[in-house]
């Protein structure tokens, strides 16, 4: 059965979630940019490697919406009707923002050469960072 | 007409005096969902609706009407 205890926990939890993945919207976005035709991502690398794993965590983190780690009431809490419907917008936001990234990047290559792995990686951290951003937002509101 | 979801979920809440934290408790979920259907930020589901008309001992029509719904 929830407890008082519970809910306090879960909406300390949601805050934190929310500022953690506005955070990482943020440093993965200024990383795209930043590291824009930069060497260590256009070869084979650990520098380059790791954005792999680490787009696949975050796509993790918003499927399961965090709080793995809590324990099974607060978790719920943690993920219940709102932040589940929160979590779908985010991602529907995410798509778009993935979408129209896509496309500009598509008629900018047209203006300036831009390699494989820079326009896939600017692609996945605007779909990802959009959507980190959106979920964080809809949680604080 | 523009339709919308009223609720006197705050009014109900408060003739029994129970926090936002408390209500979220009896029904299973957190104290932000309570405040964002309270708000009208929030349409929660029929089951959530159910659950919260439960919860403080009425009907849910009680709680939620549809504005501007003409019969």
């Amino acid at each position: 059965m929830v407890r008082v205890h519970n809910v306090e926990q879960a909406e300390r939890a949601s805050r934190g979630r929310a500022a953690v993945m506005a955070l990482a919207a943020v440093v993965m976005m200024l990383n795209a940019v930043i590291e824009f035709g930069s060497a260590p991502y256009s070869v084979l690398g650990l520098r380059g490697a790791v954005w792999i794993p680490m787009i696949g965590a975050w796509l993790f983190i918003l499927a399961k919406g965090g709080g793995l780690s809590r324990d099974r009431l607060t978790s719920s809490l943690l993920n219940d009707e709102l932040s589940l419907q929160n979590r779908a917008r985010a991602l529907s936001f995410g798509f778009y923002a993935t979408m129209l990234a896509g496309l500009l990047i598509y008629a900018g290559s047209w203006y300036q050469e831009i390699g494989v792995r820079d326009a896939l990686r600017l692609v996945t951290a605007v779909g990802i960072s959009g959507a980190l951003a959106r979920y964080a937002w809809l949680e604080v509101r | 007409m523009a339709e919308a979801l009223a609720n006197r979920l705050r009014d109900a809440r408060s003739a029994l005096g129970l926090t936002q934290a408390e209500l979220a408790e009896r029904v299973g979920v957190s104290r932000k969902t309570i405040n964002t259907v309270e708000n009208g930020v929030f349409v929660p589901s029929t089951l959530l609706a159910l659950k919260l008309a439960r919860a403080l001992g009425c009907a849910v029509e009680a709680i939620f009407s549809l504005d501007g719904w003409e019969e």
